[in-house]
Formats: structure tokens, sequence, C-alpha cells
């Protein structure tokens, strides 16, 4: 098998200042897993002087951007990623894998190239599965229509975002195939005690915990979450919740969760993630559309038992009874779920396992690479 | 895999003989006024009767079924409380002639076991574990004139204190709980030495919770179903313990149960598994040894795995109240595990009857509880040796116990003594212990609750949190020092 030279334009990277969300981890395991193949992988994406150049085995390309809105910076962010892919493009790169729409201008500029758009969520995803009627909705939209209109191939993270994409934007189905992301199970599960890890959240070493990790943002549902809470209390009332993570809903929900057993840590460093992983009883995914759900493998990774709302990915992934609960997009519904599950520790752990096995048997990176590579070879070929 | 031709899968099946004492939920300390005699108090007056009825309903017809198919040849293992024998001698002979029948069979084993069926193995001390041991041993000595080498350890995760125990007092074998391991119940294993059988839950939850149930898409289950399930089973030997109740009380004859029971054997010779004793069944070589993970249950946890927080507290009280208490035979009586498996929502069946109660049941069930190992220890102070000492260090009930909470939020836990507040100081939040400390919550929860004026004295205006743990456990050591 020959190597490929392979471009990756993201707005987020693993190793440099800038790691919001999912993307982050998402494209930049990919990104590591193609170079441990033996293929030739530049990066571009934002970062600030001093951050790597090369991590495990990934040439990184940095800019940092500017503008006044979201759109304009992402502007500025294509134009000054052209110009650094066009100082390496010799020789010249096969692929040119671009991660969402934030480069959609650097698409443009580069569009006779072997380009593969690879949507990790839509626009009308992120706001929970509605049009927006402001501008950067429209604008961002419009984007993505473009992007999947001008690429060779699109990769999407489930079935229900290829329908998304599908239905949103006019793609034909030849064009877009299914990567989901993929996982390293083994750094999420570690031996602590869990007892230890409540303890230092002031938490009873015995009491059941139940774990949120994500974005506070309407998409990822934690409103719902708190919301849920009083029922759950009602029938018990030593389970107590940490919601990790941070967004523009963190200040209303330390308002909602007044006199509840919620702690906000904020954002935790990945290590505080895989410990409260590995200390927490139940993970929560309360989302109102969730694209794939990287907290859906990391929580199985640990061999963690979830409970999520039934849309998306998630709906994809997750066996009903066999590996997590789904409930719809309700409070009281994910009230019920979590009560349900909470008071039988074996049935929790037993769901955790079986996830776990579904981890090793379709999410782990190898398969997923395996098929991000077949895409790429597919618009080399030239006949997707 | 399953290697039958060379290794036949052999079957233990051992049926577990406890009456546990029922506790007086509506006990009120108002009700031991100027009572001598506090185990008719504690304990609901309907023992008797109540066991009267399981007797005629499982105890007789089964172990008439047993007494049968022990004489045909079949294997199977007895494990008798004390605390059940104590009560046949005195209000049932007759049954305890029967089953006397049946655990002195040439073809019956019969099983060591703590003599009140109790949680002492959890203590960090074994005394009491070995204790009970003994007096077990010398009971079966007495009644069946055997001395059993398989101790039965299904109520809680085999320790390697526990192990070392059991080893030293001539055990030769355990049997443990198979969903407490995360290894397949279908071998023999080594524990610290000891040799163990793990039971199968799946296959005995097919009995003790799933028989009865219409919409069992495997009911109605039959002998020769359930034998072949078994004979298909991979490994070397299948090992299941039953609470006797099952047949006949839990499930009523209605269900066929004892039908069932009376099928089993010839289904299982036809199905080519060999019915052995469990102590028999342990001399096959061990598969592995599996020291590492057993004790450790649960998901990297120190704590078991399916402890809450009230088994916790009662646990833990029940551990100080061994050293406060006078009467040991009431305290015995308390440590039964099944009081400890009533503060639990939905406990582990493995082959005992299934419980699921919400967690408003469990909490009563532990007030109760409380409240009677409390009032239990301030009866006992009269008689100590430091009367304060004794109250300082007794446990309260729930309603008296310490909240933790800050001004806008409850913590979710509460101590219920001395020690437990002290524990709990460790964890606590900061701007819980603040808030506590700004209102002198605890100076007057020591002073007026717990009654130590003294120590009460001592903490006032200690505003660090590590000082005042401190202070607290070190009265706690002086007041236990007093005692001994």
């Amino acid at each position: 098998m020959e190597t490929l030279k392979i471009a990756f334009f993201c707005w987020e990277a693993l190793h440099s200042s800038f790691k919001v969300g999912g993307l982050a981890p998402a494209a930049t395991h990919l990104a590591e897993h193609l170079a441990k193949k033996g293929h030739e992988v530049h990066y571009f994406t934002r970062g600030v002087p001093g951050d790597p150049v090369e991590v495990n085995g990934i040439h990184y390309h940095y800019c940092l951007p500017f503008g006044d809105n979201i759109v304009d910076y992402c502007k500025t962010m294509s134009t000054m990623l052209t110009g650094a892919f066009h100082t390496c493009d010799d020789p010249a790169f096969d692929i040119l894998n671009f991660h969402d729409w934030h480069l959609v201008e650097a698409m443009h500029t580069l569009r006779d190239r072997n380009i593969v758009l690879s949507f990790h969520s839509t626009e009308y995803g992120r706001h929970g599965g509605n049009f927006g009627d402001w501008w950067e909705f429209k604008e961002i939209s419009g984007k993505e229509w473009y992007g999947g209109y001008i690429a060779k191939a699109i990769t999407a993270v489930s079935n229900s975002t290829k329908t998304e994409v599908m239905w949103l934007y006019n793609v034909p189905e030849w064009k877009v195939t299914v990567v989901p992301n993929g996982i390293d199970p083994e750094p999420f599960r570690i031996r602590v005690d869990p007892g230890e890890v409540k303890m230092q959240y002031g938490i009873h070493p015995l009491a059941p915990l139940a774990l949120f990790v994500g974005r506070l943002t309407y998409q990822k549902g934690p409103d719902l979450l708190i919301q849920a809470l009083p029922a759950i209390l009602s029938r018990r009332w030593d389970v107590q919740f940490i919601l990790a993570g941070t967004g523009d809903m963190r200040g209303y929900l330390e308002g909602a969760a007044h006199g509840l057993p919620v702690q906000f840590p904020g954002y935790v460093s990945d290590e505080e993630h895989v410990r409260l992983l590995n200390a927490c009883d139940l993970v929560v995914i309360p989302s109102r559309n969730e694209p794939f759900g990287l907290v859906l493998t990391e929580a199985w990774s640990a061999e963690r038992c979830v409970i999520a709302t039934d849309v998306g990915g998630l709906s994809e992934n997750i066996d009903n009874y066999v590996n997590g609960i789904k409930v719809p997009v309700r409070p009281e519904s994910i009230a019920w779920g979590i009560s349900h599950l909470i008071d039988d520790p074996a049935y929790m752990q037993k769901l955790g396992k079986a996830g776990r096995w579904k981890v090793m048997e379709k999410f782990r990176w190898n398969v997923v690479t395996e098929k991000m590579l077949g895409v790429y070879r597919k618009v080399l070929s030239g006949n997707p | 895999m399953t290697g039958k031709d060379s290794n036949p899968l052999v079957l233990s099946l051992g049926f577990d003989v406890h009456y546990p004492g029922q506790l007086n939920s509506g006990f009120r300390p108002e009700m031991a006024k100027g009572k001598r005699n506090l185990k008719d108090i504690y304990f609901s007056p309907d023992t008797k009767e109540d066991l009267g009825q399981a007797i005629d309903r499982s105890y007789r017809p089964a172990t008439e079924i047993l007494l049968d198919l022990l004489d045909e040849g079949f294997k199977c293992a007895f494990c008798i409380s004390g605390v059940v024998l104590e009560h046949l001698e005195e209000w049932y002979p007759d049954m305890l002639e029967l089953l006397a029948r049946a655990a002195t069979h040439e073809n019956a084993e019969v099983l060591a076991q703590t003599y009140y069926h109790s949680v002492a193995g959890l203590f960090t001390d074994p005394q009491e574990f070995v204790d009970e041991l003994l007096m077990h041993r010398d009971l079966m000595k007495e009644q069946f004139a055997v001395v059993p080498t398989t101790f039965v350890h299904t109520d809680y995760a085999i320790t390697p204190a526990t192990a070392e125990a059991l080893i030293e007092s001539g055990i030769r074998a355990a049997i443990i709980e198979g969903a407490a391991t995360e290894r397949d119940p279908n071998h023999t294993y080594t524990f610290h030495n000891l040799p163990v059988l793990v039971t199968h839950c799946d296959l005995a939850d097919d009995i003790a919770v799933r028989f009865p149930r219409r919409e069992w898409d495997r009911w109605p289950l039959m002998a020769d179903r359930y034998a072949e399930w078994i004979s298909v089973s991979p490994g070397e030997c299948i090992t299941l313990f039953f609470d006797y109740r099952i047949f006949g009380d839990i499930f009523g004859q209605e269900t066929g149960i004892l039908e069932f029971l009376r099928a089993l054997p010839s289904a299982l010779a036809d199905a080519g598994v060999e019915a052995v004793h469990p102590s028999d069944a342990a001399r096959i070589p061990p598969h592995d040894d599996i020291s590492e993970i057993t004790g450790q249950a649960g998901p990297g946890s120190s704590q078991g795995p399916q402890r809450t927080i009230l088994q916790n507290t009662a646990i833990e009280a029940l551990k100080a109240a061994g050293n406060l208490v006078t009467n040991l035979e009431i305290w015995r009586c308390l440590l039964d595990t099944e009081h400890i498996r009533r503060m639990a929502m939905r406990p582990a069946a493995c082959g005992r009857p299934l419980h699921i109660a919400s967690h408003q049941e469990t909490y009563d069930y532990f007030a109760s509880f409380m409240r009677i190992l409390s009032h239990f220890e301030e009866r006992s102070a009269s008689s100590a040796r430091s009367k304060r000492s004794t109250l300082s260090l007794r446990c309260v009930p729930p309603g008296s116990a310490f909240s933790f909470s800050s001004c806008d939020r409850p913590a979710g836990y509460a101590a219920h003594s001395l020690q437990e507040l002290a524990d709990m100081l460790e964890f606590t939040p900061d701007d819980i212990v603040c808030y506590h400390i700004e209102r002198d919550d605890f100076c007057r929860w020591i002073g007026e609750v717990i009654g130590d004026t003294k120590l009460a004295k001592d903490i006032r205006g200690i505003e660090d949190r590590t000082r005042l743990r401190l202070t607290v456990q070190e009265r706690i050591d002086i007041l236990w020092k007093r005692l001994r």
C-alpha cells in the first residue's frame, strides 16, 4: 500500500492552545492513527507561538486568526491556513481532509484538489435540531452546504448525521460514508478507588454519583438533567451529580441547581475526566442532538453504564437495556431512567461491561482509521 | 469447550437453612421502660409463628423430598445456622429431628457458616468471625456429630483476612458468591491458598427469582430443561446455593417448585451431570488464583461493590457496638446479614429471595435498626466500666443524627456517632464545614445530642477543620481507652 500525504484542516487540535470541544480529540487522534500507519499527515489549525510543531508524527501548522464574529474569524483563519498549506504542498498533498465548516473558504480556494469533508455535526444539530433565523446560522448553514457541494467525498460520524446532511444540504447518498469517531479505550479504564475520588469532591464515598460531561450548552441538554433532579431525589435522596464542563448555560444552570446536590467543577483536565468517569456510577447524556456522542464511547471504555436520550448517534449505537438505556428527550423520562438504574448497582455494572465490549468491537481506532482510508482510496481512484 | 468426555461437569447443590430474626419495626424506647428482656422488645414477637409457617410450607415438605432423594443416592449439602437450630429446638423439635435425619444422611454434607449468619467477616478484626465460626462448628458437632470443612461465604465478598481465619480454623474450602467475582463461575479457584467454589448466579436466579414468573420466556421451567442448561455449561463444576425457603415458602407449592426439586436429580442424571458434595467439587484442581480481584469487587473499589451509605453506617455502628454492649447475644442477632441486606434497594439475589425495596423502605428499616442499636447501647451503659464513655461512643438514630448541609444544599449524609462525625469531617466540603462552624452546630450536637459536654467545650471556637477533626478523634481514642 502506498503512503499518502494527507492535510487535515480543523479549527482545533488536541495539543494546541485551542481545544474547545469533542472535535479536537476526534480529528487529532484520527490524524495520529493515520500517521501510525505510515502516512504523512500535516495538521492545519489554530495555535499560538510555542505550541508544539510536531507531536506523535503529525506536522502542525498554526495561525492566529482574528475577527469580530465567528464567521469573519473563520474567514481569516482560512486565508492564513491556505498560505501555510501552499508552503508545504511540494510534493503535492494526496488528500485534504476538512473537519466541519470553519475552513470552507480554504476549501473553496483548493476546490480542485482531492477534498474529503468530515461532518462531525451540523449547524442545525448544534442548535438542538432547530433552524435559527439569525444571520450566523444562515451563513454557517450556507457554508456547510457549499462545503458538501464541492467536496469529492463526505464522511459523517453516524447514520443520523448522514441523513441530516443529505436532507439539509441535498447531498446524494453515494457521496456520504459513515465513519464513526474512534476511541482508544485503554486510557479511559483506570484503577481508582471510586470512594476516594468522590471524597475529593465532598461526596460520601458510597453515594451513587451520576456524571455529565460536556459543554453546558442547549444542544447537550444539561438543563434537562437539572429539571429531572427533583423527581430523582424524591425517590432516592443520596444521589449526587457532577456536571463537568463549561458553556454558555453554566450561570443559568447553577442558578437552577440551587439547593440540589449538584457540583459544577467547570472544565476538567483529561486526567480528572478519566478519574471521574471511573469513580461515577453512571453517565448521563441528555443531549437534544448528538451527531455521534464521544462521551458515550468514553463512558463505555471505562465500563460505565449510560443513560442517554434517544437521539442521533446515541440512538444508533446504544442497544437499549443491553449496554445502556435510551429515553425520550424529556426531563421526566431522564428521571425515570436514572432512577431505574441507580438502585441496581449489579445491573449497572452489567450494562457497562457490555458497553466496553461494543467499543472493542466497533469503535477502536484501528477499525475506524481503516474505514477512513477506504474513503480516501475511493476518492483517489476517481470513482467515488 | 465443554470437554465433557475428558472432564465431566459436576454440580454441587447447597441449601441455606436460616431464619432471620425480624426486627420489631415499631420499636420505641418507651416500650422498653422497666423491661428486663430486651430481646423480646427488639425483635418481632411473631417470629415463632412465622417460622412455623415457613416450616409447614417449605422446610418440612422440602426436607421430606430431599430425604427420599438422598436415599436414592443424590448428593447435596445443608448449611444450617445456629439461630434457626435454636429456634427449632425450642419450638419445633419434630422439625429439628427431620432436619437432623437429612443432615446426618450419608449422602448429605453439612456446611460451615457463622453461628448467627452474621456480617462479622466485614469487620477489620476477625475475632468475632472466628468466634462464631467455632460456635457453629461446636453446634454441628453436638447436633449432627460432624465437623464441617466447607464454609459458606456468600453474603459478602471474601477478604484475605477471612480467608486466613478460615484456613486457621481448619476450613478446607469456601463457597463464594459469583456476582462478587469477575470470573467465570464454572471453575474452581484459589483465594489466598483457600480453594473456593463460585456460585452461579444466573442459574441460581433462574430458580430463586424467575421460576414462577409467567412473563419469563422460559416459563414454565422444567427440571429436564434446567438440567440441560447445566449440562451444556462450560467448565468443570457448577455451584448452586439456595435459600431453603425458596422451595415452598417464598414460592408456594402451587408454583410447582417442589415437584421441580423432586424431579431435578433424575433429570440431572439423564443429562449426564453428577451431583457431588461441595467439599468434593473443591478438590478439582483450581483453574486460577483470584486473590487479586475478589474482595476488591467492583471496579477498583476497596469498599465492596454494592454497599450503600446506610449499610455502611449500620456496619460501622455494629462494629463499635461489639465493644460497648453487655449482652452479646442481642448484638449477634443484630449482626444478621438479613438486616444489612434490607438496607439496599436491590441487593443481588443469587439464590436468595428477590428483595426489591424503595429508598424509603430501606431508610425506614435502617431507622428501626439504628433506634434499636442505639437504645441497646444506652441500656448497656449503666453496667459498663465507664457509663459516660459508652454514652459518648454510642450511635444515635437518624432523627438525632448530624446532617451535613450548607445554607443552600444538603450534603446527602449524616453522622450517627462521634466516630462517623470524625470520619465525615475528612471529606465534607469546606463550605459545609464552615457553615456548621459558624452556627456552632458541631458543638451543640456533641453537647446536647451525644452528651459529651467536655468535648463540646473543647471544640468551641475551633475554626480549622483539621484541628476540629483531630480534637474529636483524640477524644474518641481517650474514651475507648477508658473502656478497656
